[in-house]
């Protein structure tokens, strides 16, 4: 299947850049793995008063002509011989069939949403194993205050100043990321759409 | 009855609010005495509540210690019967790894059996049939019975018994002095007010020793730190040990939903008691053990780690915290002081603490010169009453689970009581409201040490809110909800800390950005 | 250790963020359900400590596996709830008639044997009169607002060998079939549907050694050493088959690649990737022109297509969609995918008819409105690969349910 942008989540990082890119025009696919921190948090309180409000978001960019793939997600990708550019990536619900594009947006969130992993040693990114920002020493992942700033939560994966994803030092030219997937100050849902909004237009500038 | 203060004079105080002191409150009222319990806390908030949750048989202890052991397996049975409610008879495996030998497991049958432990010896293979989790390297395994004990239920069940045998319980005051008269004592001072009585017992675990100081009384106290860790849900349906000498994390005990992993072993300055945490190296050392029990532990999600603290009594010069005894240390400060009216009991297990009890209470009775029998033995705690069989409610068994036969004095038919505020735990306002009335609940973490209410995977973050509400409009201060929820949220961040990784990390990200605005 | 994906027990992962309660179609109409967080990972914790926690309000669950669409988690909450039913909620305890019931609506082929046949024409008569409706409403509790699905006279497995097996021997490449109960036993005709468009697009078409219902019914009412036996059975003619085995009905599918491992215990790793719906296997194969098939030029269809709750779950219905595209004169609009509420047998009971019809009128609303706005210039026709969708839909709204299979084959040049 052959789009022009394939947007990797569903969060409002994703549903951001997927509505701007097709509101441009362009043939957008988005991958959501589940519904998201913002859902989770910012969702309705009673599940009998809106049952269907929780999908409203993808709902929306359906009708805008996004395919949105509900409850998918990207488990591999294929990289240029030389690391440098995102060929073709695979779904865990379509299976060997290549999904192609010219550019992706990375909008998979932190930890909650699985968009980076972290075990007891370490924190990497599933999807790309693009680098990671994080703090080798796992005694210093968090403030023994609850209500401090978490030092986790500036864990992500790192960028160049264009949001271009880097792996193994090499930037990859087509792969954008938006939203808490990145490294930095954690940032608030005006901060999260914003850089969805950017990388779109990161996007439209080159692809 | 719950007190502020009290202005009568008792037969006798009791200091401390963790097993020793609830058993022994108990124990007193049994017997008719004016009692009262004094805690700093809530019950159950030392090492009583920061434990294992290990009924032991004493198969444990067979080899190194056969008084402990005989000990264990006495009150086991007592246990069983009289505190049902409490108990899990889960049955215990010790598993003999290749690296550990099949001479000492004979050895550990002959001792278990030497002092009346029931000790089957099985096959790997019926092993891994009984518990598919257990290492499948094992080479040997005895069936001993071993049991999962709710620490905060039996507390709880022995201070209720007290109080409706007439004894009065005051939380929440730390003992400041003791009332003293020629050198004797004849009660306690509490801040500014003092309460008189006739014989005063310490039972304060490892502040024991402060305690006797400030009486006039020194005691050789050693503080044990041991860590532990919670896995999300029972991995085994038994208590796995390893069948070898005494070590760091060999016991994991299925503990109500959860999977208890313990322990560590190490000394520590009493400065560090007050705010005692697990550590990174303490979680590393107790996974990296604890594999070898079950290597499941390696992929399970751990919800939180914590620590507390073994009140030993040094009998000799050992450095390490395993090898000095862990017996039951009475002393009668008249005797050995020269205080009249000051008795410490301290040391012993959660297993023995009904027989610790029996032995202060035997000795106050002695001291009041009192020949009354201790009949702790044959009544059954408050929750453990025989209840006529048949299905409960969806919404009353998990209250059931917990409280047994005191699940009946809930009220369930008032509007919204089978309401479920804890998801995780399945905690109703019903229990919420017993657990206010019954057993002075201040905070949510008083609630939950009573309920479980946020002990699940979730740590609280979906439902703490609504149970800071329901709980603060019970307490009669509905303003002081949101206060509820960053008290708790601060306590439980100590444990969730130190494995802040994988899923956990995962919810303390939901967490933050549901509770941190 | 404590590495990579940690937590292999599922039921770990659940956050509690209760996403899944927010969108659970049983939830919203009925309150005795604990809804899926309750029912799935919070029940579980307590099940594996003593089974006596079983809530034998779990029946309600329509195993739509909304909650896991939407788990951020990757919990497997429905084959959770699926899984305990089976494990604490046996059939044995539901005994009398609606035992029977149960057993009647879940044997579909024991049923579906005896009654696809030349007595057909008989037992669909009385299946339908007033005096039948009231009998099993009262006595086996099938709701009288249900019409049994018409039984044909002749079932499709007979119709292939007598017609079509001859003609499968031209074809150099082969696929193979499984046409399920409901090709079988109710509307043949989907079962040639498939062998016209698996011909027009140069394959041959074999039916498996054996072919046993998927044994979703019995799955759901309890019978699941019954389901797990066809399951067997049918893994093992899938074994023998060489190449893609293909389907028509997305509950079937969904059954054989996911619920057998999941909830059945039965492995299938080596030929899960095999096992399809036509369109899955179809799609890329007229992407990459290796297939291509003709299409009629006065063709001319308005066509709303409802994703059924395992289809969704699948995550396939844009391989159906794409083919549906291709097509001239075919004008094509994606419904919202709400749940159609029968979930297979579920809304045959008289006790969840209530239910099923609250759940379902999201959808049908949304089916109405399409249709208003779709105007009489063309047939409309709702398009799904499930057919109970199909029997709730057509039932509640009266307009007519196609399986995408037959509007491809409809659409065809077959000259």
């Amino acid at each position: 299947m052959t789009y022009d942008i394939i947007v990797i989540g569903g969060g409002l990082a994703g549903c951001t850049a997927a509505d701007v890119l097709a509101g441009a025009g362009k043939k957008v696919a988005l991958f959501a793995e589940g519904l998201s921190l913002h859902d989770a948090t910012e969702g309705p309180a009673s599940p009998k008063a809106q049952a269907r409000s929780p999908y409203s978001a993808l709902s929306a960019l359906s009708a805008k002509g996004v395919t949105v793939f509900r409850g998918d997600s990207i488990v591999k990708a294929d990289l240029s011989d030389d690391g440098s550019h995102v060929v073709r990536v695979f779904s865990r619900n379509l299976g060997d069939e290549p999904l192609v594009a010219g550019a992706f947006v990375l909008a998979t969130g932190k930890f909650f949403s699985r968009g980076i992993i972290s075990y007891m040693g370490g924190v990497f990114e599933p999807v790309f194993d693009a680098d990671v920002e994080f703090e080798p020493d796992h005694g210093k992942w968090f403030d023994t205050d609850f209500f401090a700033p978490q030092p986790y939560e500036r864990f992500g994966v790192r960028t160049d100043e264009a949001g271009r994803v880097i792996k193994g030092g090499i930037i990859i030219d087509n792969l954008y990321a938006a939203g808490q997937v990145l490294a930095g100050e954690p940032l608030s849902d005006e901060g999260i759409e914003s850089s969805g909004r950017a990388a779109a237009m990161e996007i439209m500038k080159k692809w | 009855m719950f007190l502020e203060n009290s202005s009568k004079e008792y037969d006798v105080i009791i200091i401390g609010g963790g097993i020793t002191g609830a058993a022994t409150a108990r124990d007193c009222a049994l017997r008719g005495l004016k009692t009262l319990l004094v805690e700093r806390g809530d019950l159950c908030d030392g090492a009583s509540g920061r434990n294992h949750g290990l009924l032991h048989s004493g198969a444990r202890y067979a080899v190194t210690d056969p008084e402990g052991a005989r000990e264990c397996i006495s009150e086991n049975r007592i246990l069983r019967r009289i505190a049902s409610s409490c108990i899990d008879p889960t049955g215990g495996l010790f598993i003999t790894l290749p690296e550990d030998s099949l001479e000492y497991q004979e050895k550990f049958i002959k001792a278990c059996r030497d002092c009346g432990i029931d000790a089957e010896a099985i096959t790997p293979e019926e092993a891994l049939r009984l518990e598919p989790a257990v290492n499948p390297r094992l080479i040997g395994a005895v069936k001993v019975p071993d049991a999962s004990v709710d620490p905060f239920r039996l507390v709880d069940a022995n201070i209720l018994d007290a109080v409706r045998h007439g004894a009065d319980v005051i939380k929440f005051r730390a003992v400041t002095g003791f009332l003293k008269e020629n050198g004797d004592v004849r009660g306690i001072v509490l801040g500014g007010s003092s309460i008189r009585a006739r014989q005063v017992v310490i039972a304060a675990g490892i502040w024991s020793a402060h305690l006797a100081e400030l009486g006039g009384a020194h005691i050789d106290m050693m503080p044990s730190k041991g860590s532990l860790l919670i896995f999300g849900h029972r991995l085994t349906r038994m208590v796995i040990n390893r069948c070898r000498k005494p070590g760091n994390a060999d016991i994991l005990v299925p503990g109500d939903v959860v999977s208890v992993l313990g322990t560590t072993s190490d000394k520590v300055p009493f400065e560090d008691c007050e705010d005692i945490r697990a550590t990174g190296d303490e979680v590393s050392l107790l996974l990296q053990e604890g594999i070898n029990l079950v290597p499941e532990l390696s992929t399970t999600r751990i919800i939180r780690a914590y620590a507390g603290v073994r009140p030993l009594v040094v009998a000799d010069k050992a450095a390490s915290g395993r090898n000095v005894s862990r017996g039951i240390v009475l002393l009668d400060h008249e005797l050995r002081d020269g205080i009249k009216g000051l008795i410490t009991i301290t040391g012993g297990k959660l297993t023995t603490c009904r027989l610790m009890a029996e032995m202060a209470t035997d000795l106050v009775c002695e001291k009041l010169g009192l020949k009354i029998p201790c009949t702790t033995a044959e009544k059954r705690l408050p929750g453990s009453k025989v209840r006529k069989s048949g299905k409960d409610p969806v919404h009353k068994r998990a209250a059931v689970g917990r409280h047994g036969s005191e699940a009946d004095i809930m009220d369930f038919n008032a509007k919204g009581a089978g309401e479920i505020i804890c998801e995780c735990e399945q905690v109703t306002r019903a229990e919420i409201e017993y657990s206010v009335k019954n057993l002075g609940v201040r905070s949510i973490s008083d609630l939950r040490r009573h309920t479980r209410v946020g002990m699940g995977t979730c740590q609280g973050s979906f439902c703490i809110s609504r149970v800071a509400k329901v709980l603060a409009e019970v307490l009669g201060t509905p303003d002081k909800a949101d206060e509820l929820v960053k008290d708790y949220l601060q306590e439980r961040w100590k444990g969730m800390s130190p494995v802040l990784w994988g899923d956990t990390l995962r919810e303390a990200e939901y967490m933050h950005k549901v509770h941190r605005k | 250790m404590q590495e990579k994906s940690i937590s292999t027990a599922n039921l770990e992962q659940c956050l509690k963020c209760n996403l899944c309660t927010l969108v659970c179609p049983m939830l919203a109409v009925n309150e005795q359900y604990p809804g899926p967080k309750k029912a799935g990972p919070d029940g579980e914790r307590y099940r594996i400590k003593d089974p006596e926690y079983y809530d034998y309000a779990l029946k309600y669950c329509l195993n739509c596996k909304r909650c896991e669409v939407a788990c951020p988690s990757g919990v497997k909450i429905g084959d959770m709830i699926q899984t305990a039913r089976i494990k604490y909620g046996s059939q044995s305890k539901i005994r009398g008639l609606h035992g029977l019931r149960d057993w009647t609506l879940a044997s579909t082929d024991f049923v579906g044997g005896m009654t696809a046949s030349p007595i057909a024409p008989v037992a669909n008569a009385v299946l339908k009169t007033g005096v039948a409706k009231a009998v099993l409403h009262g006595t086996l509790g099938v709701d009288r607002h249900r019409t049994f699905p018409a039984y044909s006279s002749e079932k499709f497995e007979n119709w292939f060998r007598k017609e079509a097996l001859e003609a499968q021997a031209g074809f150099e490449k082969k696929v193979s079939f499984f046409h399920g109960c409901y090709a079988n036993y109710n509307y043949p005709q989907l079962g040639k549907d498939f062998v016209k468009v698996v011909n027009a697009a140069g394959y041959g078409v074999e039916l498996l050694e054996r072919e046993k219902c998927c044994g979703i019914a019995l799955m759901s009412n309890g019978f699941a050493a019954k389901a797990a036996k066809q399951g067997r059975i049918n893994l093992e003619s899938i074994r023998k088959a060489a190449g893609p085995v293909l389907t028509v009905s997305s509950s079937c599918t969904h059954m054989m690649r996911e619920e057998y491992p999941e909830v059945l215990g039965l492995p299938n790793e080596d030929v899960k990737d095999r096992i399809m719906l036509l369109s899955r296997w179809l799609y890329p194969r007229l992407e990459s022109g290796e297939v291509k098939l003709n299409f009629r030029k006065d063709f001319h269809m308005k066509v709303a297509y409802h994703t059924s709750c395992h289809m969704q779950r699948m995550g396939w219905q844009e391989f159906t969609l794409g083919i549906l595209r291709k097509i001239p004169g075919l004008e094509l609009t994606v419904l919202e995918p709400y749940c159609c509420g029968i979930s297979g047998t579920f809304g045959f009971k008289k006790e969840n008819y209530g239910y099923s019809q609250k759940i379902g009128e999201l959808l049908f609303s949304e089916i109405r409105e399409a249709k208003a706005k779709a105007g009489d210039s063309a047939p409309f026709v709702v398009a799904t690969e499930c057919e109970t969708c199909k029997w709730q839909i057509e039932m509640s709204t009266g307009i007519t349910v196609m399986n995408p299979v037959s509007i491809i084959a409809q659409a065809l040049d077959s000259e």
